[in-house]
């Protein structure tokens, strides 16, 4: 059984003001509950002023993510997200500790236990950005990354996509079939995209195609990660 | 800040409509068979998966799945679904269009002249090394989706939708649809003008930073999506609107009536509790 952990934010205080999101908390913590529909594990679920930045960042950075983001097989991030020019992701959080923001180029993911994250935030995997450049150095035993490509949508009608999902995957079913099925929304055109990591170009593609919560695929070396694979739809 | 449309509803709109009942979806064994049946399957296997939400039923290399709430139906090869080929999917919008409504009009789920194609969209596959980045990319399927029409008006929303996944040998792999079964008659609606939700929609936009756009403008019926339970189908102005805010921006949709009568409400409670936190120590 995979441990899971959230964090969300709806409400941006100063000193990290940004503009209030609704349903964060309907996204990450449906994605918890669907998860433990299936008989996954609860490690923790942190919103608003108890989403912290360092839970995120690594501490080769001063980070702690060891000991939350890390140290689960399976995170859910909902919150304002963006990617720069310079192929940066930032997801910004509602109290500064120890920052408004994370930033990918401060995360290294599964040296201690991370398989699989998902953002549910906007530009999380921005395909008109380069995805390798911004998220290559987090693979260190990381497998997937499920994310949006450009705007995705914070509403109630949309807000069961993190339960659709979690019960597809908390149930052994493709992780990528899963996400792009339950997050695509032709309402809202909302583009769900799924990165994998492989050490060959058909292992990526492989990993991307059947990766299965539990399924048979290892974890890879940070060394040995030498192709990445990604879908969406759009 | 700024404020504008980037979207237009229609300029033409009906003076009244029909509002109808959505009936409670019958799930069970015998109709998740009646179903395979209609898909081409023989309805003899034995495999049912039952959860709280859903009903399951396998045969062969075949899934299929009906949501106990909406009727949400989801249905796919287990082996060819999602799956990158040898062969990229080279189809024409037109042909895969053609091959999506033969598979609907065998199967005879939709009455005739109640669904619209609405878009092909794809499933993309790509891939690259870390040392060239020579990015390779194929498609991988077609998702025909179809748009639900009621009373010749469309239905928007996260439901009213049907969409048939079509594979690089042009066969059907897959079917998601939310098409909840239409009921009695419930009343008729005198539609109200526009102004008055284009009006509500600008003072919620007056609450952010930065600049709004919409841009989607709908007008129609509105079915939700597959986890939540509905009873009536009415219409409704919707709208989706981006917010940037600097390097920040926001998507979200903003609903209103459109007839001067309601029959229910059309923003649902949480259905998912955060539950109280503890202040975290730092």
């Amino acid at each position: 059984m995979a441990k899971i952990g959230v964090e969300w934010i709806n409400d941006f205080p100063p000193p990290c003001d940004q503009n209030e999101l609704s349903y964060c908390d309907e996204t990450s913590v449906g994605f918890l509950n669907g998860m433990v529909s299936r008989g996954h594990t609860a490690q923790f679920n942190w919103g608003n002023g108890n989403a912290f930045e360092r839970d995120f960042r690594d501490p080769a950075f001063g980070g702690d993510d060891t000991n939350w983001v890390d140290a689960v097989d399976f995170a859910h991030f909902s919150s304002h997200g963006s990617t720069n020019a310079s192929n940066v992701f930032s997801g910004f959080f509602g109290g500064k500790v120890d920052n408004c923001t994370w930033t990918s180029d401060k995360a290294r993911f599964g040296n201690r236990e991370l398989e699989y994250l998902c953002i549910d935030a906007c530009n999380s995997l921005e395909l008109s950005r380069d995805i390798i450049a911004t998220w290559q150095n987090s693979f260190h035993g990381l497998r997937m990354i499920l994310a949006f490509t450009d705007l995705v949508s914070d509403s109630w009608w949309t807000g069961g996509r993190g339960y659709n999902f979690a019960r597809r995957a908390g149930n052994g079913g493709r992780l990528t079939n899963a996400w792009l099925d339950e997050c695509y929304s032709f309402w809202c055109d909302d583009n769900p995209v799924t990165m994998a990591a492989g050490r060959t170009q058909s292992d990526a593609v492989n990993r991307r195609d059947n990766e299965r919560l539990g399924g048979g695929f290892g974890d890879i070396p940070r060394a040995e990660v030498s192709w990445f694979a990604w879908r969406w739809r759009s | 800040m700024t404020f504008q449309f980037e979207a237009k509803l229609p300029r033409k709109l009906p003076e009244a409509l029909t509002v109808y009942a959505l009936d409670k979806p019958k799930v069970s064994n015998a109709s998740l068979l009646d179903l395979a049946k209609k898909f081409g399957l023989t309805g003899q296997g034995k495999d049912f998966i039952s959860s709280s939400d859903s009903l399951g039923y396998l045969e062969g290399r075949w899934g299929l799945e009906v949501n106990r709430v909406s009727g949400a139906i989801s249905y796919t090869h287990l082996d060819r679904y999602g799956i990158e080929t040898e062969k990229a999917f080279d189809l024409s919008d037109a042909r895969a269009d053609g091959v999506a409504r033969k598979f609907l009009d065998r199967a005879a789920l939709f009455k005739s002249g109640t669904m619209k194609l609405r878009r092909v969209t794809h499933m993309h596959g790509a891939s690259a090394d870390l040392e060239s980045r020579k990015v390779t990319e194929k498609l991988l399927d077609a998702g025909v989706v179809y748009g639900r029409l009621v009373d010749d008006q469309p239905v928007d929303g996260p439901g009213g939708f049907s969409m048939v996944h079509i594979d690089p040998a042009a066969e059907v792999v897959g079917l998601r649809s939310i098409w909840r079964p239409l009921g009695k008659r419930l009343g008729k609606v005198k539609i109200k003008p526009p102004e008055a939700a284009m009006e509500g929609l600008r003072k919620r936009a007056e609450k952010f930073r930065g600049d709004t756009t919409v841009v989607k403008a709908t007008f129609g019926y509105f079915e939700l999506g597959p986890i939540d339970s509905q009873t009536s189908i009415e219409p409704v102005y919707a709208f989706v609107y981006i917010v940037r805010d600097g390097e920040v921006a926001m998507k979200s949709a903003y609903l209103a009536h459109a007839g001067d009568k309601t029959f229910g409400t059309l923003l649902g409670k949480r259905r998912f509790i955060p539950g109280a936190q503890r202040a975290r120590r730092q």
